[in-house]
């Protein structure tokens, strides 16, 4: 009987627990030949691809468009329907992994989307690192599947523009 | 004085000879007394009374009946004067009530004269009296049969119902007393008992002696199934008291395992109704994933 009203105890705490938010996917932005002390700024675009004769669009966004203090904002152009995400210089330069010398930084994402329905054709990514006005480095992936499956990574690799290697080195 | 009438009172035929161990109180039995005169013949005064003892058994309603055999109380008994000294008579006796057939004869010839009397007990008046003539021995049987049938509508009320007490024990050679009294020793076959309160003792050396108690009622057939638990060291039996369910034994509510079901059951329902009521609360929303939620595509 006492073992019985241990289980019931237990059976009723274990349903009101903690739940521990699941990863969301990752992006991993890794740059070639850019100085993190380069980098004023990064624009990832999402661009849906048609499927067939079908073409797809961002809806606005619902949950935010401001995250980390300022440093990730994101925006829907509602002619296009493309899906911009701007990152700071300041948040990269933060968050980056960088080596000791500050080159190759590699700036890890982790998003996640409520939209449940299955695209053949995930979105083009296009990962842009801008110095002053200039567009230093650009590279371009696309998701593993849409919705993108939390847990799992893509990595877009990033390498310096040629002609802006002065640039990219942060001079 | 009682003693010595019940002595005197030959066994015809009875249907309780097997309870005497029992403590059963016996059962009132119906008098079968042959009064007879001088010159009425043996041979008539005996064929009258085994026809009233196989005629009036049916109607005794499982009564034993018992004849008057001995002269001498056959004599007192035809002695009393009136109905007082009957009924005293079968007071001491023990009887419900006597069929008292009076012969009678003039003379050494000629047919002997009968009457039959239903007698109540206590007060010796006659239900019902009857008279027939009686030619010999050989016709007895015949005569007597319709002043038999007669008798029935008036006839002395029959003994309730018994009680069959069946005592089953785990084990063998257990000495089974009801209200202090042995009544055998297990295996024991059914024993009739007074409805009524008794209590029940079984008890056998190296066995904890156990003890029940049955409330019966008239036609009751209760059964006691026990188990006497060995004795670790052979020490003295201990006394232990219980009861079982039904018409034996006490209540139902003051088992130990109808409490421990109850409980049990309260338990598992209170249980369900828990588990119910947790899988049924909506629970705290699940937490969005780490990391920028982005807008969903449409086509």
């Amino acid at each position: 009987m006492r073992t019985l009203a241990l289980a019931l105890v237990l059976l009723a705490s274990s349903c009101n627990g903690p739940q521990v938010a699941p990863h969301g996917f990752t992006l991993v932005v890794q740059t070639m030949g850019v100085n993190v002390a380069a980098v004023d700024g990064m624009r990832i675009v999402f661009t849906p691809v048609m499927e067939g004769t079908m073409s797809a669009h961002f809806v606005q966004p619902t949950r935010g468009t401001t995250f980390d203090d300022g440093g990730i904002m994101i925006s829907v152009d509602s002619v296009t329907g493309l899906l911009t995400m701007t990152i700071t210089g300041d948040y990269f330069r933060t968050n980056a992994l960088v080596g000791t010398d500050g080159a190759d930084p590699r700036l890890e994402i982790e998003i996640w989307t409520d939209d449940t329905t299955t695209h053949a054709m995930p979105p083009q990514m296009r990962a842009t690192i801008v110095r002053g006005s200039s567009q230093i480095a650009t590279g371009v992936g696309y998701l593993p599947s849409w919705p993108p499956v939390l847990g799992d990574s893509v990595t877009i690799t990033v390498p310096c523009v040629m002609g802006f290697e002065t640039q990219c080195a942060g001079h | 004085m009682r003693a010595l009438i019940a002595l005197c009172l030959s066994l015809v035929l009875t249907s309780a000879a097997s309870a005497q161990e029992a403590p059963v109180p016996p059962v009132p039995p119906v008098m079968v007394a042959v009064l007879s005169s001088a010159h009425v013949p043996d041979d008539v005064a005996a064929a009258v009374q085994a026809a009233l003892v196989d005629g009036v058994r049916p109607l005794a309603g499982g009564r034993p009946v018992l004849a008057l055999a001995l002269p001498e109380m056959r004599d007192r008994l035809a002695a009393c004067a009136d109905a007082s000294c009957r009924g005293a008579f079968l007071a001491e006796s023990g009887a419900i009530g006597a069929v008292i057939a009076q012969l009678s004869r003039r003379g050494t010839r000629g047919d002997t004269a009968m009457t039959l009397d239903l007698v109540d007990p206590v007060s010796g008046a006659s239900r019902l009296s009857q008279s027939a003539s009686l030619a010999d021995a050989a016709s007895v049987s015949a005569s007597l049969a319709l002043l038999i049938a007669a008798l029935q509508p008036v006839m002395f009320s029959p003994p309730p119902a018994p009680v069959m007490l069946r005592v089953s024990v785990n084990v063998d050679g257990a000495s089974i007393f009801v209200d202090d009294t042995l009544v055998g020793s297990s295996p024991i076959a059914a024993q009739r008992i007074a409805p009524g309160h008794h209590v029940v003792r079984i008890e056998r050396d190296g066995y904890a002696r156990t003890q029940r108690m049955l409330d019966a009622q008239p036609g009751d057939q209760p059964r006691l199934e026990v188990t006497l638990a060995v004795l670790e060291g052979g020490s003295a039996p201990v006394a232990t008291t219980s009861s079982i369910p039904g018409p034996v034994g006490s209540p139902w509510y003051e088992e130990w395992y109808v409490w421990a079901a109850v409980g049990g059951g309260v338990l598992v329902v209170a249980g369900i109704i828990i588990g119910v009521f947790f899988a049924t609360q909506p629970g705290p929303a699940a937490p969005d994933p780490m990391g920028i939620p982005i807008p969903g595509l449409h086509f």
